[in-house]
């Protein structure tokens, strides 16, 4: 018989007024993967803390191993064989792989490394998991930050394992890999919960799914070994939906930007940007293809002036514009929409009242005193077309959910009509339908005759939705493939490679 | 077993009452003091209030340590809205004072009507001068603006030191070493038994308000302090904004040195400072940055030193007990925030 590794009963979280949770149930057995969905501020958040001893629920019961749980703290979790792995690794950079496993392992003066590592290498051999733990987390790749993050959670003796959206910063190859570790996890008998908003990766990995909607179960742990895309994206929002890209043709060939041998030196004296040139038209969506950290953030920034340039042109509508700084390219240049890569760091102020982020793009025509209505009606309007999820104009930023926070960010930068669009990630984290509605708006603007850099890590969608796509690797373009043509290993080749020439 | 849960942000109405709360506990807890140390307390607090506002020459000197303090909390406001922690508002203080004094000193000819506005004016430029020369070391040598601030205090006060001792010391003062008394078209006029800072003081409040709360400025200093890359991101002058908002956090502190030296000490000394630019500090934080919240949190400090300074001459050797008083009150409001802000929440025991 197969043992349930976590049920939960009937559970209600409210913050307040607001009911975040309601009557939430989903039980995970042993050996399977368990994948749970939900539009943006569904309640998957709340819901995972609650597990993980964040917060506690309102109402109703947990179980773990058939046994009513109360999880009062992180600690608690741990104890009980709960394990989370974030997006955010919760890692310390400056210390190896081991050092961060054994962090809070043992409560002694002196531990004994050797000891710990014979373990730990017993234990990578298990589960068939490779990772050089000697290691500083700061030379790690992502990937390797994450089975990382997987071994930590493994050695304090975890049984159930979340993994919250863990391949929006993976590429393909890593993400198999990862999927490969998530097979081997079941095999041995572990219970894993697989939050992501994929499609194809939860057919993939997922042998049962729970639907979120609202804060409500709508689907409650229903198998999917033969389902089809369609009847789970049914499962998901509710109804049909075309998973189609459209794509029109570009307008023609109008120039509106162009990078002329661009190079960008970091401070680590690292060439951020080397070499790039490239040419954007009018309607046309040019993707921006690699591994995160690649020179998308450096190519981004040079355009709005954020990121000085060591040497090069960049063109904007035929006229030089490189070291310009952000405010005289604002006014007098281009009506441009930047969506940033970090939306909470950069783009917003977490702690500001939805109308006075607005207010950011729409105060510099003023003069001394501040005129705020325009904003306030033009803050309404964002809430309204892209279904932002607050309680008013006046709420505060950051205690919207993940993907409210990012719809303002978009609304904001789209609603006055700009004539470049600079996307970095613009759909990371936003639910199906929100992401549909984003292509949708980047076509829109594509037939008015805008350009638009749109730079992501699902592939499928950059060959869906662009006409061309720039592949980046080590600051330099390996190559730019013609959307229409290409494919999805094509492009995680030309990703791996710095330098067009080398590759077979 | 209880957890502390982080709670929904409370209405203004809800955080007031938190405050009254922590003040009455803090007043509590105060008495207890008081009686382990043999003394009445309520003899205590009512000498307080009677030396506070007992008769109008109390109310005055309220008054009067109020206008330095709210000033100077406006002061910090500004600074540290933009994460620029300016600690030296004792310098800027004295450099106000300095550059006034100057002006009293070497023009006292010139009619009041035309000396005092250019001695203000001379205030502004001396406090906002010397704040810039952190901000000029900040941007081009990166350092950290709250040793550098602090340092320039120890220069300004030595500088000031010099100034009474050697070259401004009064020559009728038979070697005492100190600055002679501004000629009388130097000093603030009264009205109403108040020097006219108080006037200086109810506009300054007004403007400060209205850059902090309304203006573009005010923005831009608050998006910059609450995210420098979202600042950036929009196309803020990060540099020109700090030179700008530092400046204007000096200069109100040289218009303190000013109302001091012209309208309260009526000359210039190493006293001149009497804490403000450190109390401001404190004002301005209790206030959360915020000017209106700033008036009132000063006018308490006023009120607080002032019914000390009367409680000791009706009770020696208590001078002491005044200084614990006011740490227990700050304390408390202190911990009213962390309760505004948390919760303990009871964690059902399922085993």
């Amino acid at each position: 018989m197969t043992k349930q590794i976590l049920r939960i009963e009937n559970i209600t979280k409210k913050f307040g007024e607001v009911v975040a949770n309601d009557n939430i149930c989903l039980h995970v057995n042993k050996g399977e993967v368990l994948a749970l969905v939900g539009e943006n501020g569904a309640g998957k958040s709340t819901l995972m803390n609650m597990i993980s001893g964040i917060y506690l629920p309102t109402s109703g019961n947990i179980y773990i191993d058939e046994e009513k749980v109360a999880i009062t703290s992180s600690n608690k979790a741990k104890e009980l064989g709960v394990g989370m792995i974030y997006q955010r690794f919760k890692l310390i950079n400056t210390m190896t792989g081991l050092q961060n496993i054994l962090i809070g392992q043992e409560k002694k003066l002196f531990i004994n490394k050797n000891n710990h590592l014979k373990k730990l290498n017993e234990l990578m051999n298990d589960y068939d998991i490779h990772l050089d733990v000697s290691k500083f987390v700061n030379d790690m790749s992502i990937g390797e930050k994450q089975v990382l993050s997987i071994i930590k959670i493994l050695y304090i003796g975890a049984d159930l394992l979340i993994f919250d959206e863990p391949t929006t910063v993976l590429t393909p190859d890593e993400t198999q890999k990862l999927f490969s570790i998530i097979n081997n996890l079941k095999n041995k008998g572990k219970a894993i919960i697989f939050i992501s908003h994929k499609l194809n990766e939860i057919l993939e990995i997922a042998d049962r799914v729970s639907v979120l909607h609202r804060g409500k179960t709508v689907v409650e742990s229903e198998d999917i070994k033969n389902c089809t895309a369609e009847k789970l994206t049914e499962m998901m929002v509710g109804q049909p939906m075309d998973l189609n890209i459209p794509r029109f043709q570009p307008l023609g060939n109008d120039l509106l930007l162009a990078f002329k041998n661009v190079t960008v030196t970091n401070k680590m004296g690292r060439k951020a940007l080397n070499d790039v040139s490239f040419e954007l038209f009018k309607g046309e969506i040019l993707g921006v293809a690699g591994i995160s950290g690649n020179g998308q953030k450096p190519l981004c920034e040079s355009i709005v002036g954020i990121q000085k340039i060591d040497s090069g042109k960049i063109i904007l509508k035929g006229q030089e514009i490189q070291n310009k700084n952000v405010r005289d390219i604002q006014l007098n240049f281009c009506k441009y929409a930047y969506i940033p890569e970090d939306r909470l760091g950069m783009g917003l102020i977490p702690s500001m009242s939805l109308t006075n982020n607005v207010l950011l793009r729409e105060y510099i025509n003023e003069r001394f005193i501040l005129n705020k209505k325009p904003s306030e009606k033009l803050t309404e309007e964002i809430i309204k077309n892209f279904e932002v999820k607050a309680t008013g104009i006046d709420q505060k930023t950051s205690l919207m959910s993940g993907g409210n926070i990012q719809k303002l960010l978009l609304g904001r930068e789209l609603q006055n009509n700009p004539e470049l669009i600079i996307a970095s990630y613009p759909v990371r984290g936003l639910d199906i339908e929100t992401t549909h509605k984003i292509y949708d708006i980047c076509n829109e603007q594509k037939r008015k005759g805008c350009g638009i850099i749109y730079v992501a890590e699902d592939l499928d969608s950059l060959i869906g939705l662009c006409d061309r796509i720039l592949v980046l690797a080590e600051g330099r373009i390996s190559k730019i493939l013609a959307a229409r043509v290409t494919s999805k290993e094509e492009i995680g080749k030309y990703m791996l490679s710095s330098g067009g020439d080398t590759i077979v | 077993m209880y957890r502390v849960v982080q709670r929904k942000p409370i209405s203004n109405r809800e955080r007031s009452l938190h405050l009254l709360i922590a003040i009455l506990i803090a007043f509590v807890i105060m008495s207890l003091y008081f009686l382990i140390l043999g003394k009445n307390p309520i003899f205590i607090y009512t000498s307080m209030i009677k030396g506070s506002v007992g008769n109008k020459f109390r109310i005055l000197s309220v008054l009067k340590l109020f206008i330095p303090l709210f000033i100077g909390g406006l002061a910090i406001s500004f600074a540290f809205k933009l994460r620029f922690w300016n600690i030296g508002g004792e310098g800027q203080i004295i450099f106000g004072a300095i550059f006034a004094s100057f002006f009293a000193i070497k023009l006292n000819h010139l009619p009041g009507i035309v000396l005092l506005p250019l001695m203000l004016l001379a205030g502004i430029i001396g406090g906002g001068l010397y704040a810039s020369l952190a901000t000029f070391i900040k941007v081009k040598l990166k350092t950290e603006e709250t040793i550098v601030t602090l340092m320039l205090n120890y220069i300004a006060i030595n500088f000031l030191t010099y100034l009474q001792f050697v070259k401004w010391t009064d020559p009728s003062s038979l070697g005492f070493p100190k600055v002679a008394k501004f000629s009388k078209n130097a000093i603030l006029p009264e009205l109403f038994g108040l020097h006219t800072g108080w006037i200086i003081a109810v506009i300054i409040g007004g403007i400060c308000y209205y850059i902090l709360s309304k203006s573009r400025l005010g923005y831009e200093i608050e998006v910059t302090g609450e995210s420098p890359k979202t600042a950036k991101y929009g196309g803020i002058n990060q540099t020109k904004l700090t030179f700008i908002t530092v400046f204007i956090s000096g200069a109100l502190f040289g218009i303190v040195g000013m109302i001091q030296a012209s309208g309260v000490m009526k000359t210039i000394s190493t006293q001149i400072t009497g804490g403000v630019g450190y109390t401001a500090i404190i004002i301005a934080w209790l206030a959360g940055l915020k000017p209106k919240n700033v008036l009132f949190v000063a006018f308490a400090f006023a009120l607080m030193t002032q019914g000390g300074k009367y409680l000791t001459s009706v009770e020696p050797g208590i001078n002491d007990s005044v200084i614990v008083m006011q740490a227990v009150v700050l304390l408390s409001v202190l911990a009213s925030e962390f309760f505004s802000k948390f919760k303990f929440e009871k964690a059902q025991e399922g085993i």
